[in-house]
């Protein structure tokens, strides 16, 4: 039976390991460890490897769920975790300085695995007060001429990250 | 009155069918009761549980019984269809595409298949959101038991005054909608809230199957930008409809419904929606008019099979293990 | 980007450090500390490699390490070791948020890596308070 794999992704503290966590039916993979530089005033400890959780249907398949580590410098990682992905969410971070570049840095970054497969993008912390509108995110892409799902998520409830993969999965069935 | 049976279904669906019916009955042309009888107008057979469904279906048609298929499947059909889950929304149209072939049938004998008919409207709602749209009127004005709530399209925010929320109201049976020209002791009903949903949540709560005036219906529709979030969490049918029509080349109506297996009244309630939300591109106009259209079912294959993705879904739909 | 560093003290006494083991193994030709969140802090390579994309795996692979043993319910996973064609990498902690790497040829003695490896981890440990 085949197995099925979905990349979460995004900056580092954009919830990808509290998204995993929200939604793995058992107790989620992490490779967790202290955090040593800037980002450690935004939280202790950060994803260096990968997260993992599952999801079994209700035949026995699996849906594997693998969460990226966000800082660039582990992008090897990021080559290695979606070989034989089926798609792609991208978590953006609404209260960091630049959520606009955040996004296209991993739209670019992951341009051949989407354009192979599908993307959703889920936007974390929009009531941060100078997050931009979601208006904004849909001009920033406009110019690549593909829509993209953009949907604002409470990522630490299951129902929303249900909502991310239910989005992803509808794109991958529909929209190619 | 019209009476309704169900064959192969489980004693949970018949629960859940039963139940339905007592809800919506405000939001069908005609009466619809619950038969056990064999003599019902229509039977609605879960073609799912039920080996030899061909042959029941041949004997309904030959009593000139209208037979509904209820199944899990998506592939197109011929058949009138009810997808599972059973939702209220997917009942309502089919009852009122059922009105609409038995008082044909009344009429044209010649005239009995394979043809949904405009569906009914209870309100004139559609015509009501065009007026709104453009700026005829000022406030629509929605009721449901002892909660009115207010509407200001342009400004993309509402009140309520009474104890629902607006999304109750809204998918309330006994909701009333009118314009009006001013909101009448505004401080009485609390302040005025922002709801970035709002003219999604009208579109597809308010069309009863009929697109607004100007919607040319044939063509293809191409989606700008998805819903907020609070659209698909309400409908998640609305996730393949957003996928669909955010293909480059967009999809038409019929081509949303045979690969969604979305009703066609929640298609054009998710098009309204996107229409008033400015989120998408319809086909040029080629009449003036809103009145609702009546097209074929459409009977075009699948692009691609949808197991795997059904069964994800299903999987999401379920609480945490 | 503020990140980990070492005073000039230290950065002397991990020097001096490297170069014991430098002297005590001929095999060995790199030496690396970096935080386990990826950072490199110090190093000491005598052929060209890229620190900062090493220090990254590193700790990605030490953390998997880690993870793995859980999993597999076992407990402190003391070294990962990448033997290859051309010689090993070894990798382990160094109180809670640094790591040692250190590469070297075939021709080294694995058990002799990893009793030099780890002396060098202990006096790092006890240096670096």
């Amino acid at each position: 039976m085949s197995e099925i794999k979905l990349i979460i992704t995004g900056p580092p503290g954009a919830g990808k390991t509290t998204a995993i966590a929200a939604i793995s039916e058992t107790a989620p993979v992490k490779t967790d460890t202290h955090t040593t530089d800037d980002l450690a005033a935004v939280k202790e400890q950060t994803t260096v490897a990968m997260d993992f959780g599952e999801l079994t249907l209700d035949d026995g398949q699996k849906v594997f769920l693998y969460g990226t580590p966000g800082q660039r410098r582990f992008e090897f990682m990021w080559k290695i975790l979606v070989e034989g992905g089926l798609g792609l969410i991208i978590l953006v971070d609404c209260s960091r300085p630049d959520p606009l570049a955040d996004l296209h840095m991993y739209l670019d970054n992951f341009a051949d695995f989407i354009r192979q497969t599908s993307v959703v993008v889920g936007l974390t912390r929009t009531d941060h007060p100078d997050a931009p509108a979601v208006a904004e995110f849909y001009s920033s892409i406009e110019s690549s001429g593909r829509v993209l799902p953009i949907l604002e998520v409470d990522i630490r409830e299951r129902e929303d990250v249900a909502l991310l993969i239910n989005a992803l999965v509808s794109t991958l069935e529909f929209s190619r | 009155m019209k009476t309704l049976s169900c064959k192969g279904f489980s004693s949970k669906d018949q629960l859940v069918l039963k139940s339905l019916i007592d809800l919506i009955i405000a939001r069908t042309s005609d009466t619809w009761t619950y038969s056990d009888g064999d003599d019902s107008d229509v039977v609605i057979i879960d073609t799912d549980n039920l080996d030899d469904h061909d042959a029941v279906f041949r004997h309904l048609e030959s009593r000139h019984t209208v037979a509904i298929e209820y199944t899990s499947d998506t592939t197109a059909s011929s058949r009138l269809r009810l997808q599972k889950p059973l939702r209220a929304a997917n009942l309502i149209s089919v009852f009122n595409s059922v009105e609409a072939r038995i008082a044909n049938a009344e009429a044209d004998e010649s005239h009995t298949h394979d043809t949904l008919q405009p569906l009914a409207s209870q309100e004139p709602t559609p015509e009501i959101l065009t007026a709104l749209d453009e700026g005829q009127a000022k406030y629509l004005s929605i009721s449901a038991g002892d909660t009115t709530c207010f509407i200001d399209l342009p400004g993309n925010r509402y009140t309520c005054r009474g104890d629902l929320t607006l999304p109750a109201v809204l998918g309330a049976s006994d909701r009333t909608v009118s314009t009006t020209p001013q909101v009448e002791n505004l401080a009485t009903t609390g302040e005025w809230r922002p709801y970035p949903a709002l003219r999604w949540l009208l579109g597809t709560s308010l069309s009863n199957g009929e697109l607004l005036r100007g919607i040319n219906p044939n063509g293809q529709f191409k989606l700008h930008h998805w819903p907020p979030a609070e659209v698909p969490r309400a409908a998640p049918y609305t996730l393949s409809l957003c996928a669909l029509l955010s293909r480059e080349a967009g999809a038409s109506i019929e081509e949303a419904g045979a690969q969604s297996g979305v009703a066609r009244a929640d298609i054009i309630g998710f098009i309204n929606g996107a229409y008033l939300a400015r989120a998408i591109t319809t086909p040029a106009a080629t009449k003036p008019t809103g009145a609702p259209v009546a097209t074929e079912a459409d009977t075009s294959a699948p692009s691609k099979p949808r197991g795997l993705f059904g069964k994800i879904r299903d999987r999401l739909m379920r609480k945490a293990r | 980007m503020s990140q980990y560093k070492f005073s000039e003290r230290s950065e002397a006494f991990c020097q001096d450090l490297f170069q014991n083991m430098f002297d005590t193994s001929d095999a060995i030709y790199g030496i690396l500390i970096s935080t386990v969140d990826g950072h490199d802090v110090s190093k000491s390579f005598s052929r060209d490699m890229p620190a900062a994309k090493l220090s990254a795996m590193m700790s990605a692979i030490l953390a998997l390490g880690e993870t793995i043993a859980v999993e597999a319910e076992q407990q402190q996973c003391r070294y990962v070791i990448v033997e290859n064609s051309d010689g090993y990498i070894l990798t382990l902690k160094i109180k809670d948020k640094l790591i040692l790497s250190v590469i070297a040829t075939t021709q080294a003695n694995l058990g002799m890596l990893h009793s030099v490896s780890r002396n060098a981890a202990e006096k790092l440990a006890a240096q670096l308070r």
